[in-house]
């Protein structure tokens, strides 16, 4: 109960910190960099819809320090956002908004291959380990 | 590999005397399993103290601040911190696998991946611990290292 109320309070700071983020973006980049209130809104139910599918898919490492989620997932995909969507507004695309979602599903898909590719890597890594443990073991603590 | 035991009731004290040329790594597995004999971790359990022989813990983590010496049959207590046993057992079969958690590594079954970039390590007693992302290149060092005896 302590270790998910602990997570809990890591994810609560680390969406007020994107939120903030984006309020501070907002204020110094001025009108062409600014994301209106519903596409803010629309970001952070993004991020919190990859943390929740993540979550049970087991694929974020949830139990990480508190420097990995302020730096890490929410800060950075809440910059970018803003980026994509000004940048999206000044190329002049229709519906910005719609583009942004489907940059976002892609992200996620490009995410997951990478969570994947990162454990397959990790399944190698415990193989070698078992095979090592194997010679290891032969000792044993009854072996002398 | 010669082996040369002397018994006899005018020994006081067992003592083992290892004359080598160098040591290697068949010899340093071999050192560490006699310095797992060689002292025991103290332990509380229902207010009494107890010496634990090394060979008998699975393995110590802390929760709260205080650290816990499991064996197959009990739970005991120590005085001692995490990073205090840590220093102490260098050199043994333990090793620091996570933040909380130190394994002797002659009870270390098999580990399987998870999905959180972290490893799970599965004991001959059956019990699951977490390995951490950065303590498993230790592991692997530790484990290869060792070689095979």
């Amino acid at each position: 109960m302590k270790r998910f109320l602990n997570k809990l309070s890591y994810i609560c700071i680390a969406y007020t910190l994107s939120t903030l983020g984006m309020i501070l973006l907002n204020a110094c980049l001025g009108r062409s960099f600014a994301v209106s209130g519903r596409e803010s809104f629309v970001i952070l139910l993004i991020i919190i819809s990859i943390h929740v599918v993540s979550w049970l898919l087991g694929l974020l490492p949830f139990h990480s320090k508190l420097v990995y989620i302020v730096t890490g997932f929410p800060a950075q995909f809440a910059v970018f956002s803003c980026i994509l969507l000004s940048w999206f507004r000044t190329e002049g695309v229709e519906d910005p908004l719609i583009w942004f979602m489907r940059a976002s599903v892609i992200y996620f898909v490009v995410y997951i291959l990478i969570t994947l590719y990162h454990h397959k890597k990790r399944d190698l890594e415990a193989a070698e380990i078992n095979r090592l443990l194997g010679q290891y073991g032969h000792g044993g603590n009854t072996g002398i | 590999m010669k082996l040369t035991l002397q018994q006899g009731l005018d020994i006081p004290e067992t003592e083992i005397i290892i004359r080598c040329s160098s040591i290697d790594p068949r010899l340093s597995r071999l050192l560490e399993h006699i310095r797992q004999y060689s002292f025991s971790l103290e332990g509380k359990s229902e207010g009494a103290s107890y010496p634990i022989p090394l060979e008998k813990i699975l393995y110590i983590d802390s929760a709260d601040g205080r650290s816990f010496l499991y064996t197959a049959k009990q739970i005991y207590e120590s005085k001692e911190s995490l990073a205090a046993l840590e220093e102490k057992l260098k050199n043994t079969s333990f090793l620091r696998i996570s933040k909380n958690c130190i394994a002797n590594l002659s009870y270390l079954k098999c580990v399987s991946p998870l999905w959180n970039h972290r490893m799970e390590a599965t004991l001959k007693s059956g019990e699951k611990l977490v390995i951490s992302r950065n303590y498993t290149e230790a592991l692997k060092e530790k484990l290869s290292k060792e070689g095979v005896l």
